[in-house]
């Protein structure tokens, strides 16, 4: 957080992992694990078409949500942290988790003289979570107090509920099948996640 | 073995109200198992026909034999399933446990509507005024300071009188019997201060009669159900469920939406002369293999009515009917946070305007308030668990009606109707205790 004041604002980007048990099935970490160099590789190509700095936040959750990686500008993201799988699918804990980093990330970028463009975020899902839904109903009220309606995405599993991915505040989903071209699917991720320049 | 208690064991102390929703079941088990297949599946499927409810009340015999007959287990995995949910609930086996299987399979056949025929009328017991058999849906109206309450069962369909603000109903009434009845529905309309007629499908068509409150011989009071008639004749189809009915307007005339197949709506106009219109067919809701299940209706202004479909895919469909021109608008999916909704309910909450009530199978009462305009934004709200109803209970159907200051909701699980007093208002959205309502339903 060194840089001097972008001229056009930072706009923090939020990658949100599973990282549940079940994601340990077909693999799906592992590849996920493959997916992130290609993803970061293209938010940083994105990064250099728009006026605005984009840096890039990852947290990941199981029972519980942690930040896995703080916000960092994409060109200085040398090294990524494998993600190990486990736990429950608590996708409350997430949102929970995610209001408050954004809150804080928002908090700092503020106190130092940066313009902060409204946060996106992308929630990489194997599958529907398992809390509670009044838990779900809360966090997800809590989490859309910080980050606009139609800023949340979602990668997910092949047949995961589009009406319950709906319900859970996430628009336009991308499946993933049984192969993938990385690289697209980086592409296709940053750019939902890094839109037009916003003022 | 153990490691499987182990994983189930873990799932349930992680979040206890998973035994009661198979589909968050089978999420947790592939979070803590996620390579143990027969687990997932022996686990979800005992979830989901009830079985950690027999295990908790100590019927493992009725567990064993509902695995094999509802389950589709051999005796040898039923037993194992049995095991696995008594080991994992902390329940101890019995020395003997498995040795016979239970006598009256046939008790415990699964009651799937449009398959189960009509048996010998029954009659409520006529010095209790109990209803025959579990019931299957519920439905509400007030008539002044009362309710009239609708079940039905595998016996027919039944109403019952009962205050306002209580939860003992009185000696319940058997209105119909049609064949097949748990294929068919019932709706109650609101005549006047004193008056709701009750109209249902039945092989005839769509039926109807008179439901008051009068006095009975021992100083209390309970419905007096008038004659039949019918309302509407179908030729070449039987009307099933689910019904909607709605005055529309001083003039008695009935506007009738029902299915004869569970996926195509038709609307029927009917007077009180007997002029019935042609059926119009409204827009599809149904996805391919889709059927609906659940659908209600509440004027949304003098012109147009809300339309809502529930489907067994538990999407709920909403839609709105203007009549002034005779359009139906496309069925929107209004996006519900949970998949596992099986009833739904509409009513006008004072203050408020039209508000969808949802029930999930686990019992959690959801809202959604009905905008003046259809949108992509779907601001549930949930009630969470109403305390007072057995864990275990699967709620198969609700109904709404407002009681002053509160709405209440009367919600069937496992065959049992339960009140449930809610508050719903810009700020707020709560529930109170759930008190049993039918206290003579049988388990």
């Amino acid at each position: 957080m060194s840089d001097a004041p972008g001229l056009g604002g930072i706009q923090p980007v939020y990658l949100v992992i599973d990282a549940s048990g079940s994601t340990a099935l077909d693999n799906w970490i592992g590849r996920v694990n493959a997916l992130l160099p290609a993803l970061v590789e293209q938010l940083e190509l994105a990064d250099d078409r728009v006026t605005h700095e984009v840096r890039l936040s990852m947290l990941t959750f199981g029972t519980s949500a942690v930040v896995h990686m703080p916000l960092s500008a994409t060109s200085a993201i040398e090294f990524i942290p494998a993600i190990q799988s486990g736990g429950f699918t608590s996708l409350s804990s997430a949102f929970h988790a995610l209001a408050a980093t954004i809150a804080e990330d928002a908090s700092s970028l503020t106190a130092d003289g940066y313009n902060v463009v409204p946060a996106t975020a992308c929630f990489v899902l194997q599958g529907l979570p398992t809390d509670p839904p009044d838990h779900l109903i809360e966090a997800l009220a809590e989490l859309e107090a910080r980050i606009e309606r139609g800023s949340l995405h979602a990668v997910c599993c092949a047949g995961t509920d589009p009406v319950a991915l709906r319900g859970l505040g996430f628009t336009s989903p991308i499946y993933v099948g049984d192969t993938i071209d990385l690289s697209m699917l980086g592409a296709s991720i940053a750019r939902e996640l890094v839109a037009a320049p916003r003022p | 073995m153990d490691d499987r208690v182990a994983a189930l064991t873990a799932v349930i102390r992680y979040d206890s109200t998973l035994v009661d929703d198979p589909a968050r079941l089978g999420r947790a088990l592939c979070d803590v198992a996620p390579f143990d297949d027969s687990l997932r599946h022996a686990s979800t499927l005992g979830a989901s026909i009830g079985i950690p409810a027999l295990i908790a009340g100590g019927r493992l015999d009725d567990a064993v034999a509902r695995l094999r007959i509802r389950g589709g287990q051999r005796l040898d995995v039923a037993l194992w399933t049995t095991r696995l949910w008594c080991e994992a609930l902390s329940v101890e086996l019995p020395f003997e446990f498995g040795a016979t299987m239970p006598p009256d399979f046939d008790r415990l056949l699964p009651a799937s509507p449009g398959t189960v025929e009509r048996p010998p009328r029954d009659e409520p017991d006529s010095r209790t005024g109990r209803l025959p058999a579990s019931a299957t849906f519920v439905r509400a109206c007030r008539l002044g300071d009362d309710v009239v309450v609708a079940v039905g069962t595998h016996a027919g369909l039944f109403a019952a009188t009962c205050p306002a603000s209580y939860a003992q109903p009185s000696e319940w009434v058997n209105v119909a019997a049609p064949s097949s009845p748990l294929s068919r529905d019932l709706v109650l309309l609101s005549e006047s201060s004193t008056i709701v007629t009750a109209v249902w499908s039945s092989e005839k068509g769509v039926e109807q009669c008179v439901v008051r409150v009068a006095e009975t011989g021992i100083g209390g009071a309970g419905p007096s159900v008038g004659d039949p008639s019918r309302l509407l004749q179908v030729v070449g189809a039987e009307p099933r469920y689910p019904l909607t009915a709605s005055l529309t307007d001083e003039r008695g005339i009935v506007d009738l939406t029902w299915t004869a197949d569970r996926r195509e709506l038709r609307r029927t106009t009917v007077d009180r002369r007997g002029s019935t219109s042609e059926p119009v067919v409204l827009p599809a809701a149904c996805a391919k293999g889709e059927r609906l299940i659940g659908l209600a209706s509440t004027p949304a202004s003098p012109a147009t009515t809300w339309l809502v479909a529930l489907t067994d895919r538990a999407r709920v469909l909403l839609a709105s009917w203007d009549k002034s021109v005779d359009q139906y608008s496309t069925w929107i999916s209004a996006a519900a946070p949970v998949s596992n909704v099986v009833a739904v309910a509409l009513t006008d909450v004072a203050g408020v305007g039209p508000v969808l009530f949802a029930a999930t199978a686990d019992r959690r009462l959801l809202c959604l308030e009905l905008a003046p305009k259809l949108s992509e934004a779907w601001p549930w709200r949930s009630f969470g668990l109403p305390a007072g109803i057995p864990p275990g209970a699967q709620c198969t159907s609700l109904a709404v009606f407002p009681n002053e200051a509160e709405n209440i909701l009367l919600l069937v699980c496992a065959g049992v109707v339960w009140r449930v007093p809610v508050w719903v208002n810009s700020e707020r959205a709560s529930c109170g205790k759930a008190s049993l309502f039918d206290q003579g339903a049988p388990q």
